[in-house]
């Protein structure tokens, strides 16, 4: 099969290879021992723990060393020197439903933006279990996106609606999946320097090994993220990080307290949080092992990029070609870019996305004709022709 | 009496008004025209309708003063009232036929206290004097489903403070109803500077574990010490504001036992204790901050 160009990270990474090596001996132990002991010695005290003979056949399982060390090397590589506390899942969603827990017993109205995904914007207005609580939502996104705000604009505009309407809880995208980036530390200063803020939570899941997030946690108190987009695990894999002193011990409670009370709760948190080691169901475990795989290939992996330099080519190949190109300022843009086809607005979605996959490009496309493409670490001369080729002839 | 006088006055000014009515109407019936008469009917018979409603709405406030009788009818409307005021009347009745004139003093004496605490309940207002009994009401308050949100500011002045087996179930609701969901609790903690001295972070253990208890549910804390009131010394109390229904204030002894509560349904109570909260919150740190700082 001819390589594709994938530019469909935002979506789901293409797997890193540790990760990918140790799904398959995963898979391969399941073959050898089914659900034998191995497994569940191989699940608490990693990989070393097994056998010398077995060991020496699943080697590619060799990044695995149990659940805290994963949890300890999550909270390094994404907040170093941190100290910080890591839960694991299965999905985001459930990481989102407990912050929207804590959010709603701690706060009277909760500031989101028009940015916060679909999914979890619904667990939030379906999360108050308490009727003195509100939802405020601010609408940022078409000025972001038409570069009509710049950073002292999109400050003022946030940290004065918080004011206005007597917030005093956050949920943010630190980026969105249209690519927006949030200068967080920045709104988070200005928010505290004239409001309260009891519960804090950002939504990093297109930010993990896509921009640097150290110092976020001083100022947030929860992060919620996932291992299978630019981590590249492949098998998803939900974390949620905690740092603040002020904020450690309720979170810790608060997810103890939901694992207690709801009736079907996400078995990997259950697992891993040593809740029961009877979780009650059968469990994808694959996460687990692919996610140690991938942060091992970041941490050790050197990184050439010449992300600005392509991102500057692709919008000057898209703008040629006819393409509208929707760019906010320099300040609020990351690797994911998007582009709308004018003549395209009233095709079906996933129509854009076929036709660019015929040219052999992998990328996400929206309703309206909007397509999103997100850049790579580095693309080289072929890369390039061959963008430029398919957004000329599409 | 006085109603008739003023019922009378009312029918003197009803006459003239309906005839001052008929005469416009007749007039501007002999010389305007059609359009302007019938838009003076429809005025007049509008200010009729709203007249009419006004009087079936309105509710008039009895002259207890001078019409016993009538508040004795309305006292018959609620059973339980009315069956407390026999009771009442027969023993007062019972009492007074009694002449040894020692009882006679007591029962002055007493009569004026009987007075005092029916005055308060009049006034929405219900006394409990060196009780924990109160902490029923109190539950019954925080469970009520129209309860949603509850403010309480405690006043710290010693170690003991609600660490007794009454306390310590009110922490254990105060708990349950917050994880729950049901109730958000917020509190402010005004401590006692020999419990938290200037230099030192945190206030001393027993307090400390308190306040961290209700803050690892959850529970939003502020702290302030009581010598960063002096200011305004009025700000230094003991009380809970329950929803927007009740406010109770409690006064505890040097052991942290309760010797008087008040429960106040009245409203200029409720506003006078929400002006104490807001205000308090001008002194106030949150704990959250405050453990932040340290570390």
């Amino acid at each position: 099969m001819d390589d594709i160009l994938y530019l469909d990270t935002a979506r789901l990474g293409q797997v890193a290879p540790s990760a990918s090596l140790a799904i398959k001996c995963a898979l391969e132990l399941n073959e050898a021992c089914g659900a034998a002991m191995y497994l569940d010695d191989l699940l608490e005290s990693g990989f070393y723990s097994l056998p010398h003979g077995i060991a020496q056949d699943f080697s590619g399982l060799s990044s695995w060393r149990g659940i805290e060390q994963l949890k300890r090397d999550i909270a390094d590589f994404v907040y170093p020197e941190s100290g910080a506390s890591t839960v694991l899942a299965s999905r985001t969603a459930s990481l989102v439903q407990v912050a929207a827990e804590i959010l709603f017993s701690r706060c009277r109205n909760v500031m989101t933006t028009d940015l916060t995904w679909p999914n979890y914007q619904r667990i939030l207005e379906q999360s108050p279990t308490n009727k003195a609580c509100g939802l405020t939502v601010v609408e940022i996104k078409t000025k972001l996106l038409s570069g009509e705000l710049d950073s002292k604009g999109l400050s003022d505009l946030i940290s004065d609606a918080y004011l206005k309407h007597g917030c005093d809880g956050i949920f943010l995208p630190s980026i969105c999946n249209f690519g927006i980036r949030l200068p967080v530390r920045k709104l988070m200063r200005q928010i505290t320097s004239k409001s309260q803020v009891r519960f804090s939570v950002v939504d990093a899941a297109q930010s993990v090994n896509h921009i640097d997030l150290q110092g976020l946690e001083e100022v947030v108190d929860f992060t919620i993220a996932g291992s299978h987009k630019w981590i590249r695990s492949y098998a998803p894999l939900a974390f949620g990080l905690y740092a603040k002193q002020g904020s450690s011990s309720f979170i810790k409670t608060a997810v103890s307290r939901h694992l207690a009370s709801d009736i079907a709760p996400d078995p990997l948190l259950k697992l891993t949080e040593n809740a029961d080691k009877h979780v009650g169901e059968t469990l994808n475990l694959t996460g687990l092992f692919a996610c140690s795989g991938a942060v091992q290939d970041v941490k050790t992996k050197s990184r050439t990029t010449n992300q600005d330099e392509s991102r500057h080519a692709i919008l000057g190949f898209a703008r040629n070609a006819g393409w509208e190109t929707l760019e906010p300022k320099p300040e609020f843009q990351s690797r994911i870019v998007m582009l709308r086809k004018p003549k395209s607005r009233n095709l079906p979605v996933g129509k854009l996305r076929r036709l660019f996959l015929r040219k052999r490009i992998a990328i996400s496309d929206y309703a309206g004709g909007l397509c999103r493409l997100s850049i790579p670490d580095a693309l080289d001369g072929n890369a390039y022709r061959e963008i430029q080729a398919a957004l000329n002839s599409i | 009496m006085q109603h008739s006088d003023s019922n009378n006055k009312a029918l003197q000014y009803a006459i003239g008004w309906g005839f001052s009515a008929a005469t416009v109407t007749l007039l501007l019936c002999m010389f305007s025209s059609l359009k302007i008469l019938l838009s003076v009917i429809g005025l007049i018979v509008s200010l009729v309708v709203g007249l009419l409603v006004f009087l079936v709405l309105r509710r008039v406030e009895p002259d207890f003063q001078s019409d016993t009788l009538e508040l004795l009818f309305r006292l018959s409307k609620d059973e339980k009232v009315d069956q407390a005021q026999k009771a009442i009347s027969k023993a007062l009745y019972d009492a007074s036929r009694r002449k040894d004139s020692v009882f006679q003093t007591l029962l002055e004496s007493r009569l004026s206290n009987l007075t005092n605490d029916l005055r308060q309940l009049g006034n929405g207002r219900i006394e409990f004097a060196n009780t924990e009994s109160w902490r029923v009401f109190y539950e019954q308050l925080l469970r009520s489903p129209s309860t949603t949100m509850y403010r309480s500011v405690a006043h710290i002045e010693t170690q003991h403070y609600w660490q007794d087996g009454a306390g310590e179930k009110s922490t254990a609701l105060n708990l349950e109803l917050h994880d729950s969901g049901t109730v958000s609790i917020e509190r402010i903690v005004i401590i006692a500077d020999h419990l938290w001295p200037k230099d030192e972070t945190f206030p001393e253990t027993t307090v400390r574990r308190w306040i961290d208890q209700q803050h690892r549910h959850g529970i939003w804390i502020e702290l302030v010490r009581e010598s960063d009131l002096a200011s305004e010394p009025h700000l230094v109390a003991d009380f809970g504001i329950y929803g927007i229904r009740a406010v109770g204030r409690q006064v505890s002894d040097s052991s942290g036992r309760t010797t008087q509560f008040t429960l106040s349904f009245e409203f200029s109570d409720l506003k006078e204790a929400e002006s104490n909260w807001e205000r308090l919150k001008v002194f106030s740190k949150p704990f959250a901050e405050i453990l932040d700082r340290a570390h």
